[in-house]
């Protein structure tokens, strides 16, 4: 069974959300001891193929369902990219078709013993965000990160998730605050992107009593790393994004700890 | 989109219609649609802007009109005025939320590309004529240094360009003043022609008046 499940969430397109997914589950597969799987449910727009290295792979079935693709002996991937013939292909799916699709990814891929299974969901509020909350139920979530850059533009739409994740009851982990800054590479001074004009990330969390899980500034090789497929951690171990991501992870990995300890409790 | 064509009335008073598109979300359509606005409007130029992004309307904000009302009279939907000169008017979906905090969870027939080349064959196979497609976020100049970084790889858009056959109108670079203006609803063209991020809108507004200069079949 799967014992973590974390929905990666944003209310804007392009703020990072599937190279978060990307990362997180890698960053929780590098302790060799933890089972890690994610999932990419962005039936129109799956990236996670490519970032992952994955890109023209197909996806096995097998007597116990579908076997998702493994990158590292820990960490397996499923996506529909997986099931398109090529990367070009147009991907037009209509309502009921897109959520069996889902349910069949939640049902019938073989994952195992699972430690933490990421989820990437396409951006906004949509049918496949109340199927797979409903599919999964929104007690065995632990819960959902959402990702955001500094703009106002951003927050208006993270603001919208926030009021989704509690209409449906779903836990919100946290949000994370992405394109936060960036420092030159020549000179090391720090520029301001994105400003945050009303107070980024960390002015809307104080104000709707969420959690700031960390900023993560722009590095240029997070977009190589991930247009090649290889992973951003190895490639820029002292990067600050990179000690940005291992601060986050760890603050999500002790929400997932908090949260079996008070199920066991209530058992 | 084609089913819900306005009355042709509404729209015979409009000499040109430009579509902007992208197939990923996030690559700054919205930033580029009120920038060519502002661009052909400075040029002399009556705009309109119809903001159809059903799940995520930022137009209204860019022009700090977002806590504007719309009202019908007997002709239709009147759209904002957005300048005291009425010459850039807008409509957008966002004026029809009643609180902006709320989700819209939009159900059944969505289409999506994820990647600009499926747009492209959208555009070949409805006929849609393409004006050209522009690199957005393209290098970013240190302000402090003017070392130019490229925060987000550079090239592959005059390259799928120049492979599909369409004009390449410019990489508009990073630019934190373009950022911090749209976030305050400002006239950037107007108030910052020294910016990074000027030239290369300039330009990509002078290309579409030239390409539209012959009057539309």
């Amino acid at each position: 069974g799967v014992r973590h499940t974390v929905l990666v969430l944003s209310g804007k397109g392009g703020v990072g959300k599937s190279t978060f997914s990307a990362l997180l589950a890698s960053g929780l597969a590098a302790d060799e001891a933890k089972q890690v799987a994610l999932l990419d449910i962005d039936i129109c727009g799956p990236s996670i193929p490519k970032m992952m290295g994955l890109e023209g792979e197909q996806v096995h079935q097998s007597g116990s369902g579908w076997s998702p693709v493994y990158v590292e002996e820990n960490l397996g991937v499923m996506s529909v990219g997986f099931l398109l013939s090529s990367p070009d292909d147009a991907v037009i799916w209509r309502g009921p078709k897109k959520n069996g699709l889902i349910k069949q990814f939640l049902r019938d891929v073989d994952w195992g013993e699972v430690d933490y299974l990421i989820v990437d969901t396409p951006p906004g509020t949509s049918d496949e965000h109340l199927s797979i909350v409903q599919y999964l139920g929104a007690a065995h979530i632990d819960g959902a990160v959402i990702v955001t850059t500094p703009q106002e533009v951003s927050l208006q739409d993270v603001r919208k998730e926030i009021n989704f994740c509690h209409k449906v009851k779903l836990p919100i982990i946290g949000v994370v605050e992405n394109m936060s800054g960036f420092i030159c590479p020549k000179c090391k001074n720090e520029s301001q992107i994105f400003p945050p004009t009303t107070g980024g990330a960390e002015k809307m969390c104080q104000n709707l009593n969420v959690s700031l899980l960390g900023k993560v500034p722009l590095d240029p090789q997070i977009g190589r790393s991930c247009d090649k497929g290889q992973s951003f951690f190895s490639e820029a171990p002292e990067s600050p994004a990179t000690l940005s991501y291992r601060s986050i992870i760890q603050r999500i990995q002790e929400y997932c700890d908090q949260h079996q300890f008070q199920e066991e409790k209530m058992i | 989109l084609f089913s819900f064509l306005p009355e042709r009335s509404n729209l015979a008073g409009v000499r040109h219609i430009l579509l902007v598109l992208s197939g990923k979300g996030g690559v700054g359509k919205s930033t580029i649609s009120t920038e060519l606005a502002l661009s052909l409007r400075h040029s002399g130029k009556k705009v309109g802007i119809l903001d159809v992004d059903l799940c995520g309307p930022s137009i209204p904000r860019m022009f700090r009109v977002q806590d504007n009302d719309v009202h019908q009279c007997d002709s239709g939907w009147v759209p904002v005025f957005v300048d005291q000169d009425k010459s850039i008017s807008l409509m957008s979906i966002g004026f029809l939320l009643e609180k902006p905090d709320d989700a819209v969870v939009w159900r059944g027939p969505k289409k999506n590309g994820n990647n600009v080349r499926r747009e492209l064959t959208f555009c070949k196979k409805t006929g849609l004529r393409v004006l050209g497609i522009v690199e957005n976020m393209s290098g970013f100049v240190c302000p402090h240094c003017s070392e130019c970084t490229n925060i987000f790889s550079k090239g592959g858009g005059e390259e799928l360009a120049k492979h599909a056959g369409v004009p390449f109108l410019g990489c508009v670079p990073l630019d934190p003043q373009l950022s911090q203006s749209l976030e305050e609803g400002r006239d950037f063209i107007r108030e910052f022609p020294k910016s990074a991020a000027f030239p290369a809108l300039a330009h990509i507004a002078q290309q579409i008046l030239d390409g539209t200069s012959q009057p539309s079949s």
